[in-house]
């Protein structure tokens, strides 16, 4: 119901610069996941739009209107916390309908609505008890319950779904981004699950070290990363990134030299020094080189099952480079192989700027 | 003795701790009743030997109408002493909550320098006994007193709160500190994400949180008040019971049951007290907040 835009926001905590020049418009209704490493801002990124700092420096805006000065009461946004803080001497409903209370709504308005967010995140039962009478994932959900009780213009998700199990974590993520959809509510979504950002991002927002790294929907940000830290950050294994040296005609990674496909010459422009990134699912392990592919001579170092997949970790001397293969495929340790990916599944990234080479 | 979970006391050895806890306040609970008995009889009780011992309300009703040397004519205003004991020791309880409220939420929340070396120091103060800053805190009065005799006493009053409360305020400090470090800022600022006010959120939020802090400090400070006797007698102008008592111990005439009376009016206060806040002293909220 609103839109974001941060114009260069930087926040400082005395020496230690939490954020660094952040540019990103959320618009109207998206819904937005932050992914980074513990300690990249995301939290104060997160009360930045709530209101509970001020940036530095920098501009906010909802919906065009500068908000940068106002506190978060005038805000209208809905805050899932990192730790839930939810007030401990209130029972489960009163928590709920706080923010209700305070907005001085009627009785019967603050009963419906309660129930209505409690039994969505399938609480109701717990309504009459007090924080501490529940489990890790029961407060979570009550701190989540809290903050869409009043349907605010956006939402602010902190690692809500870090301490539910798994098959509880997919049922109310589903319903989350059901009820994000149907109110319309521009949401800004944390986690360090990236399976999870893949599933319910409209966009991914990136950040390492109080910096944006790229802003992207899913696809992109998984296929088309622009930059080494995505490629290295996103991804169950993350994609492979070896450094490579160029002669003019032939790549050196370590010693094991090849000749540099005539496709990529023209975006490795005569650099002497590349990184070379591939998902782990683009690499085949053979025992002769493909066509249309870059081969190496690998030797298997692990293997481990993953069920339908197997992760196969193998060695380009010191280097260790893990693919994704298909259960059937047998691998033993000290097995020597070609490692063999499609040229147009290469990623290619500056060694200095640890930028993409292309876009493609 | 059965295994139970690690929570539950078995029952035996609860009966084992309350039977010395029982024994060891007998000899409190017996001096007590003493006390409490002598102010109702006609002379001290001092053994368990009843045969002369006659109850009556006398002591009472002289204490009251401030006859205090039963042979002399003298008379005391016990209620004015009442009262000024009453003062003093809700000044010091208010001066030593707001104190204590207000720079435990400091120190807790705000890290500035020198905040470990400010809480240290307060340490080291709480180890000194008040009697032994007495002299330097004297000095300060001589340096402050009004001439006026009237000022003066006003002036009395003020000082004996405010010097008797600072003896309070290192441990309230450290008591309030501890109450603001179980809550997080995130519930604070929680509070004021859901649409709170400032004012609001310290009501609603923050009050109710650490009120039992807030009330043992109150009732400390409170006794602290009622009970002292060297700061009252140093630099009060006028007397409180405490001092009131004292001076009739060591009066010639002094007329022991009676003084068992005001001593047992004196009582009152630290008992009630007692038996009120158990519960609510109790009543520390937690949870609802990962660490
Ligand atoms: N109040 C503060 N005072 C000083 N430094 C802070 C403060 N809050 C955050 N920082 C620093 O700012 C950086 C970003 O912190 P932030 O909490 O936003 O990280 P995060 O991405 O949320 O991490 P996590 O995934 O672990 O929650 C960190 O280096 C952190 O140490
Ligand atoms: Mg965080």
């Amino acid at each position: 119901m609103a839109s974001i835009v941060l114009e260069n926001i930087t926040k400082k905590f005395g020496k230690v610069t939490a954020l660094d020049g952040v540019n990103l418009q959320i618009d109207d209704g998206e819904f937005i996941v932050l992914l980074g490493p513990s300690g990249s801002g995301k939290t104060t990124l997160m009360y930045l739009i709530a209101g509970i700092y001020r940036p530095t420096s920098g501009r906010i805006l909802f919906d065009g209107r500068d908000v940068t000065n106002l506190p978060p009461k005038e805000r209208n946004v809905g805050l899932v916390f990192q730790n839930w803080a939810l007030y401990p001497h209130m029972k489960v409903f009163d928590n709920i309908a706080f923010p209700l209370t305070l907005k001085k709504a009627d009785k019967n308005t603050i009963q419906q609505r309660v129930h209505e967010v409690a039994n969505m995140l399938r609480i109701e039962a717990l309504l009459d008890r007090y924080p501490w009478q529940l489990s890790g994932g029961q407060q979570q959900r009550v701190a989540i319950a809290r903050a869409l009780v009043k349907q605010p213009q956006i939402l602010l998700f902190d690692e809500p779904l870090s301490n539910l199990d798994a098959l509880l974590r997919i049922g109310v993520r589903t319903e989350l981004k059901r009820l994000q959809k149907d109110l319309k509510i521009t949401s800004v979504y944390v986690t360090h699950d990236q399976a999870e950002a893949l599933a319910i991002a409209d966009r991914i927002a990136v950040i390492n070290n109080g910096k944006l790294i790229q802003v992207g929907t899913p696809n992109e940000i998984y296929y088309n990363p622009r930059h080494t830290f995505v490629a290295g950050f996103v991804g169950n294994p993350p994609a492979n990134l070896l450094n490579a040296e160029f002669d003019g005609t032939r790549l050196t990674i370590e010693t094991k030299t090849f000749q540099a496909p005539a496709e990529l010459l023209q975006r490795i422009s005569g650099r002497r020094r590349i990184v070379l990134g591939f998902r782990p699912e683009k690499g085949s392990l053979l025992d002769h080189i493909t066509e249309n592919a870059v081969g190496i001579e690998v030797q298997v170092y692990e293997v481990e099952s993953m069920g339908r997949e197997q992760i196969v970790t193998v060695s380009i001397e010191q280097t260790m480079v893990k693919v994704l293969r298909p259960s059937e495929e047998k691998f033993q340790v000290g097995q020597r192989l070609f490692l063999c990916v499609d040229i147009k599944d290469l990623m290619l990234f500056d060694f200095d700027t640890n930028e993409a080479l292309d876009v493609r | 003795m059965s295994l139970g979970d690690v929570e539950v006391r078995s029952k035996s050895r609860q009966i084992f701790y309350s039977i010395i806890l029982i024994a060891l306040s007998v000899p409190v609970i017996v001096a007590f009743s003493m006390l409490v008995l002598s102010s109702f009889a006609n002379q001290m009780v001092t053994n368990f030997d009843f045969s002369k011992v006659r109850f009556t309300f006398k002591n009472w009703q002289l204490l009251f109408q401030g006859r205090i040397a039963i042979t002399g004519g003298l008379r005391e205003n016990i209620f004015l002493y009442l009262i000024n004991t009453a003062i003093v020791a809700f000044g010091v309880a208010i001066v030593t909550t707001l104190v204590g409220t207000l720079s435990g939420y400091a120190i807790s929340r705000i890290r500035f320098r020198g905040r470990r070396f400010v809480l240290l120091m307060m340490l080291m103060l709480h180890a000194l006994p008040g009697s032994i800053l007495i002299v330097g805190v004297y000095f300060l009065y001589r340096l402050w007193m009004p001439t006026s005799l009237n000022a003066l006493r006003y002036f009395s009053f003020f000082y004996v709160i405010v010097a008797r409360a600072a003896l309070e305020v290192p441990l309230s400090v450290w008591l309030m500190k501890g109450f603001f470090d179980l809550l997080p800022w995130e519930v604070e600022w929680s509070a004021l994400v859901d649409g709170a006010s400032r004012l609001k959120t310290w009501a609603k939020i923050m009050m109710p949180l650490i009120k039992p802090g807030v009330v043992a400090i109150l009732i400390f400070g409170f006794l602290a008040g009622w009970q002292d006797i060297i700061y009252v007698r140093t630099f009060l102008i006028d007397k409180t019971l405490a001092t009131f008592i004292e001076s009739n111990l060591e009066s010639e005439m002094a007329y022991m049951p009676l003084l068992a009376a005001a001593a047992t009016l004196y009582l009152l206060p630290t008992i009630f007290f007692y038996i009120s806040s158990q519960k609510l002293l109790f009543k520390v909220y937690a949870g609802g907040i990962r660490r």
